[in-house]
């Protein structure tokens, strides 16, 4: 029987995907596929199968359901408002290789399966196994190197990063969500797929320089944040893991490595150049040793 | 004793930070910051003690009084009842 096979990758993390039936990549994830090579993950799409029925439940909302049977996890997503129909289910049965199974049901709608390997997964969980997380922020990349800015939604990440485009010809790479990993000894940020409303998302990375976390202000100021605070201030912009203990560990240990190499600042603003211009000063005199 | 979700207890420079594994929709979503004693609690609750049991734990491990330990042991209980994750 034939397989068709894609590849993309995100942050370095090449991830394969192999079906007996035709597929395609979502409109997003186009803009991550690449030639096949040798992938860090595999998904093997499965068609017109069912998850099991029973089961320890150890999540359950609207959409999704995370089931446990046998020592196996299997996360299912109802398409449905009744929550009867299935639409598929997820569940890893190799960690080295990491290969997950994915579980097309009752599809019929006639056109390619688009398909989203990212979003069938518990994605801190998926990406904390090489070293990676989503941040909730703005990346913009400046001289070669990677400059992230995180804050809750409507406080100014893409506006700041607007304002370094416009006013020191950075390059926005991704307005909403950047994954932050690891790699070969250096910490980098990367494009995702996910970018909010922003609508940008580039398959770009650079090596990390510095993390600002944004606060709306009445007039400009940075500092450089201790430990703790910038440990409180990140976490609670990581995508976190809803049911997976081991990963929201691993994931906090992550976090305090990367506050090992990578300095955090605070940036209380207001929406304009001098505040661009206060960042650019400070991370220019640290380049040059003075702060 | 039993938490109603899990925690993974996590020292950040010095200090002793709760962190949530959600679970539900509705679960705490918040970090907690506990002292020395406060994260020796938490371990006893997180082994399913029960609070006279904490109690003699903490009698053993810290020179407190009775009466100390009693209030310390109720008054955590009761902070975690109110957040309703225990």
């Amino acid at each position: 029987m034939e397989t068709y096979r894609k590849d993309m990758d995100v942050a370095g993390i090449r991830i394969a995907v192999e079906s007996e039936r035709p597929f395609c990549f979502t409109e997003r994830c186009t803009a991550f596929e690449c030639l096949p090579g040798e992938p860090d993950v595999t998904f093997f799409l499965k068609w017109d199968t069912q998850p099991p029925t029973a089961g320890e439940v150890l999540y359950d909302s609207s959409k999704y359901q995370i089931l446990q049977k046998d020592g196996r996890r299997y996360r299912i997503c109802r398409w449905d408002t009744d929550r009867k129909k299935i639409e598929w289910y997820l569940c890893q049965t190799s960690r080295e290789p990491v290969c997950y199974e994915v579980g097309i049901c009752q599809y019929n709608r006639g056109e390619v399966y688009a398909f989203n390997p990212l979003h069938c997964t518990d994605l801190a969980a998926f990406l904390i196994q090489f070293d990676a997380a989503v941040l909730h922020s703005s990346l913009i990349r400046f001289r070669d190197k990677a400059i992230v800015f995180s804050a809750p939604s409507q406080t100014g990440k893409s506006t700041q990063a607007a304002i370094w485009e416009k006013c020191y010809g950075a390059e926005i790479i991704n307005g909403d969500r950047s994954v932050i990993r690891r790699y070969q000894s250096h910490w980098i940020a990367a494009g995702s797929p996910y970018a909010g409303s922003s609508r940008i998302y580039k398959n770009e990375a650079a090596e990390l320089a510095a993390i600002v976390v944004l606060r709306q202000g009445k007039k400009n100021t940075i500092r450089k944040l201790e430990t703790k605070e910038a440990y409180l201030c990140l976490l609670s912009e990581l995508m976190p893991s809803m049911v997976n203990r081991e990963a929201v560990d691993l994931q906090s240990r992550w976090l305090l490595e990367l506050l090992k190499q990578v300095p955090v600042y605070m940036l209380s603003c207001l929406p304009n150049p001098a505040a661009a211009d206060l960042l650019y000063r400070t991370l220019e005199d640290r380049n040059h040793g003075t702060k | 004793m039993k938490l109603k979700q899990e925690f993974v207890l996590r020292e950040v420079a010095g200090d002793k930070l709760l962190i949530p594994v959600m679970g539900t929709e509705d679960a705490f979503n918040g970090i907690i910051t506990l002292n020395e004693t406060g994260a020796f609690i938490f371990k006893q609750i997180e082994a399913e003690k029960d609070e006279p049991e904490i109690v003699e734990a903490l009698l053993e491990e810290y020179q407190v009084t009775r009466e100390q330990a009693t209030k310390n042991v109720a008054d955590f209980c009761d902070n975690f009842r109110k957040l309703n994750i225990l």
